[in-house]
């Protein structure tokens, strides 16, 4: 659900910045550890006229000749797959792409769950998240967020009213990863209304009556920290 | 032969350990004559995917100078429930849990597959991690703000039970109080003068303890209060808090007059910080994290001062004794790190800035503590950001890979003692009949403290073969080590984590060829490394190079065959056959040679040096080289200037760099625009290739290389000029007759002139 993608770095403050990768990227190699790039050439037997190169399968045609002044062109044909060193597939590239959902699909349920939280949670707590969502929905409707932020915001939405706090989670850690100038100052908010929410007594101890009709009356499918 | 390379690369792969001789000579004498010494890296966490770990204690030797864990190499007796230790052969009386064991019914810890096992223990209580985020403003605005960022989307990627708390510095210190309610609070003190622990703990009112810890209950009842204080409070409960006030962070407000720097209280925010978690929460998993972007220019610990037209020390100025803060600097900070490594609490560095920050004078606290050093151009930078981001990263199965406390206890069977360990460490002073009086790094001890660790942290651990000339060889032939790593899990959680080996003896005057067959030229080039590099820390940079090339020629004279004083007879068998090109790359390399470094970046390379696993090393001291070609798949290369050849896209590893060089063909074919035309799309490809094994190696290394996108002829084709073996420089040019790769234009030594001299050197009779 997080996006794949890389950017460019910061030359401008770094030199040499290496590029920027999504969250998402980072997260799916997070797995694997090893270097892909390990092997070594092996060195010419002792004996060999050092500074010779190791028979190279492209050694120039003619060595004795110059070097052309008129450069041909590469050699032609389109190869199925990249050659690579490691046959791994490349990065998907960013995609731009239009988000057409509305503040309101986002804000209503999100607003929902605050009330639900309400009864359980110190009024403190309710009224700074409450003043976060208000943010929130002021800088979506100036249209200070990007479509990316939206579309994820959505999508989170959507993961909260099923119960999978995880998955909600997740995407609110990699929009703060990704995005962290546009969200930092409401996300902590959702971060906390997810954690809250999942933190809800539930129906076990009769406040069952107490929590609105947007929340599934089904066993959480993720276990309780 | 070949299958020794299999060996070795399993017991890696199980058991996390390379050694530098995998027979052993069974003699002290003879162990001095093989100049390299008796060594292994270990990596205590290395990451097993299939290794679960068991959920209970485990079984010790009742003697009480031995305590060594149960192991495969024990003798058992499963009629009497009895086992004998093999380090000192005491017999033991298994616990009653173990009743039920036989033969066919054998506990995990005595099958040989579980050499490396790994247990969690219920012991004590669980108190959650702490970061404590200590942070400069005298940073440029858009500097700042990019931190102040990172620092608010750590708040969610740390643990949510972890406590954290805030310092900001500049000219003043502020200590920050949160909490909850609306006000926020904060404790000011001067950055010039240093306080003691106590006056720390007395002016910020912790004299009484932070709430009290039973030992022995686990703090898991919801009645109990939640451990905390005033500045360090959980991140579920403040991070709305915390935001906000990490967001309202100012820069400095002391004005920088023109032709000064800021002033920078670095000495005594680290001072304050330590003294706050050793007040507050001793001896628990705890991370000092400083975030600087500039030299601490006040105080204690002020690496040079406010004028600008003053530059901070060079190398020139510390050969020339000109360095005036260098050792009152270096010594607070010294202090510093020692208390916290004794709190079990570790120290990172980040440092963002264009010039030095002193990093040279600061190194102790990441070093000894296990702290990571970061250092970058700018807190806005791609570099910093994910370099950051990855200190939270989590392994396969969801868990944080940061780990807490470690203490590496070794033992060792009685013909072998410890001579001492190499690495991010301290010494617990552990005395004991293992422990050798000859110093190999930080001697005099078998155990070390590592504060903060992760899977790929490596220890250098030396030994010393004790047994007398013409002693038989011992009952059973193998000598035996186990390494005991107790430690804090980032679950909180306490593991053991044991590893159990044994190898050969033999004797090396008559089973030297079987001694040879097994050596592993990759550890012992790591392994002399990491000895060269303690070395240049203390002594002059050329008698480090000289010692190096002493044993080197030593240890050719010792296993080349040769004719006396015939350089061209001599050969090195294949175990050998790599190490003399590592050890030529190593005396090129920036942790011996410090020209063209700032003292500060030297710091820096030598700190990631001690602490990396054996395949990152190598890379630092022998980069590699790939290269990518029309002429079939891509393939590593000779790191040499015969490699550099025009239709070619080369791609080189240092660790700290990642180099993407295209030829001289490749990069006028681009100039001309070849990839964007369908006919040439191979070209495209080909150009591409690089790019993604380039991105597979930027995605998951700690910390994250440079990148360097350059072509022939481009200014930044240095590093990669600067790194391969010169064989051909503007003086042979046409020695050869043959003009193949380009010629580097440097009055360094080339791998083959290296290579004569040594076999001279070698086979010399005078020697």
């Amino acid at each position: 659900m997080a996006e794949s993608y890389v950017k460019p770095g910061n030359q401008e403050r770094g030199w040499n910045d290496p590029p920027q990768f999504s969250y998402g990227l980072q997260a799916q190699a997070g797995g694997s550890r090893r270097t892909p790039l390990t092997r070594r050439a092996a060195p010419p037997p002792a004996g060999a006229p050092p500074g010779a190169p190791p028979g190279p399968p492209g050694a120039p045609a003619d060595p004795a000749a110059p070097p052309p002044r008129a450069l041909g062109p590469p050699p032609q044909g389109s190869a199925g797959a990249a050659p690579r060193a490691e046959g791994r597939p490349s990065a998907a590239c960013p995609e731009q792409e239009e988000c057409s959902v509305s503040a309101d699909t986002v804000l209503a349920p999100l607003r929902a769950a605050l009330d639900a939280c309400r009864a359980a949670v110190q009024k403190q707590v309710c009224n700074d998240i409450g003043r976060r969502l208000t943010v929130l929905e002021d800088a979506w409707a100036q249209g200070k967020l990007s479509a990316p932020v939206r579309k994820r915001m959505s999508l989170l939405v959507q993961e909260l009213q099923q119960q999978h706090w995880d998955a909600a989670d997740e995407i609110h850690r990699s929009l703060m990863v990704d995005h962290v100038n546009e969200v930092s100052q409401w996300m902590v908010g959702v971060k906390r209304l997810i954690a809250e929410t999942r933190d809800l007594p539930g129906e076990t101890d009769g406040s069952a009556a107490a929590e609105p009709a947007t929340e599934p009356a089904t066993e959480p499918e993720q276990e309780e920290p | 032969m070949a299958t020794y390379l299999e060996f070795i690369q399993q017991n890696e792969e199980r058991d996390g350990v390379r050694f530098s001789w995998n027979v052993w000579p069974s003699s002290r004498l003879e162990a001095t004559r093989m100049v390299v010494p008796l060594a292994c890296l270990l990596t205590p966490l290395k990451e097993r995917l299939d290794l679960p770990p068991v959920q209970y204690e485990p079984v010790l030797c009742s003697r009480p100078t031995c305590k060594a864990v149960l192991n495969p190499l024990c003798q058992v007796d499963y009629r009497a429930k009895l086992w004998a230790c093999n380090f000192c052969f005491q017999r033991n009386q298994f616990p009653p849990a173990y009743a039920g064991i036989s033969e066919v019914n054998q506990p995990a810890e005595l099958m040989p597959q579980f050499s490396t096992i790994e247990y969690i223990v219920q012991r004590g209580p669980q108190t959650p991690l702490i970061f404590l985020y200590v942070v400069d403003t005298c940073l440029e605005e858009e500097d700042l703000q990019a931190l102040k960022e990172s620092l608010q989307m750590s708040l969610s990627l740390l643990p949510p039970d972890a406590l954290v708390g805030l310092i900001t510095f500049g000219r003043m210190v502020q200590v920050h109080e949160l909490s909850c309610e609306g006000i926020s609070k904060s404790y000011v003190f001067r950055g010039t003068k240093d306080l003691s622990a106590k006056q720390i703990q007395d002016m910020l009112g912790l004299s009484r303890p932070a709430v009290p810890m039973q030992p022995g209950r686990p703090l898991q009842t919801p009645e109990q209060p939640v451990i905390s204080s005033r500045f360090l409070q959980p991140v579920h409960k403040i991070d709305m808090n915390l935001t906000d006030l990490l967001g309202e962070l100012q820069r400095d407000p002391w004005p920088v007059p023109q032709g000064k720097r800021p002033l920078r209280s670095t000495g005594v925010a680290l001072s304050i910080a330590v003294g706050l978690l050793e007040g507050t929460f001793p001896n628990t998993g705890a991370r000092i994290m400083l975030f600087t972007g500039g030299p601490p220019t006040q105080g204690p610990g002020m690496v040079v001062g406010d004028e600008l037209k003053t530059p901070i020390r060079s190398w020139h100025d510390i050969e020339k004794d000109n360095a005036r803060f260098m050792k009152k600097a270096t010594k607070h900070y010294e202090t510093l790190a020692n208390r916290s490594a004794a709190n079990g609490h570790c120290i990172d560095i980040y440092a963002c800035a264009l010039d030095q920050t002193g990093l040279l004078e600061m190194k102790c606290c990441a070093n000894l503590t296990g702290g990571h050093m970061v250092m970058g151009d700018s807190f806005n930078t791609s570099l910093f950001k994910q370099t950051f981001q990855r200190v939270f990263s989590k392994g396969y199965n969801g868990e944080f890979r940061m780990a807490f406390g470690a203490n590496l206890d070794v033992k060792t069977s009685r013909e072998l003692k410890i001579a001492g360990a190499i690495g991010p460490c301290i010494s617990l002073n552990a005395k004991g009949p293992c422990v050798s009086e000859n110093e190999l790094g930080i001697g005099g001890t078998s155990q070390w403290k590592i504060c903060s660790l992760d899977p790929s942290t490596t220890l250098a651990i030396y030994f010393e073969v004790v047994n007398q000339h013409n002693a038989p060889i011992p009952q059973g032939g193998r000598g035996a080590v186990q390494f005991v790593t107790q430690y804090q899990h980032s679950s909180t959680q306490k593991r053991i984590r044991v590893t159990t080996i044994a190898r050969n003896w033999a004797d090396a005057q008559t089973q030297l060829q079987h001694i040879e067959a097994a050596f592993d030229q990759e550890a012992a080039a790591v392994l002399m490394a990491r000895l060269g590099v303690y070395r240049a820390e203390s002594e002059e940079g050329p008698d480090v190079l000289r010692w190096l090339d002493r044993q080197l020629i030593r240890l050719c004279q010792k296993f080349g065959q040769y004719n006396k004083d015939d350089p061209n007879s001599f050969r090195l068998s294949e175990s050998f056959s790599l190490y003399p090109q590592f050890i030529f790359h190593l005396r090129r390399s920036p942790f011996l040679q410090v020209f063209n470094n700032s003292p500060d970046e030297s710091s820096y390379y030598r700190h990631h040096f001690a602490r990396q696993d054996l395949t990152q090393s190598l890379i630092m001291i022998q980069p590699i080289l790939y290269a990518y070609s029309f002429h079939g798949p891509p393939e590593p290369v000779l790191l040499d200037s015969s490699s550099i050849l025009p239709d070619r896209i080369l791609l080189m590893d240092t660790f700290f760099q990642i180099v993407i060089y295209l030829g001289e063909t490749i990069a006028q074919w681009q100039k001309a625009g070849y990839q964007d035309m369908p006919e040439y799309e191979n070209f495209k490809h080909l150009l591409q290739a690089p790019l993604d094994d380039a991105q597979e190696i930027l995605q998951t290394r700690f910390p994250m290389p440079r990148y360097i996108h350059t072509e022939h002829g481009g200014s930044q084709a240095r590093f990669l000029l600067s790194k391969v073996n010169p064989s051909q420089t503007h003086n042979n040019l046409y020695a050869w007759g043959q003009e193949s790769g380009a010629p580097i234009l440097t009055d360094d030594v080339s791998l083959q002139v290296f290579m004569d001299h040594l076999k001279k050197l070698a086979v010399s009779s005078a020697s």
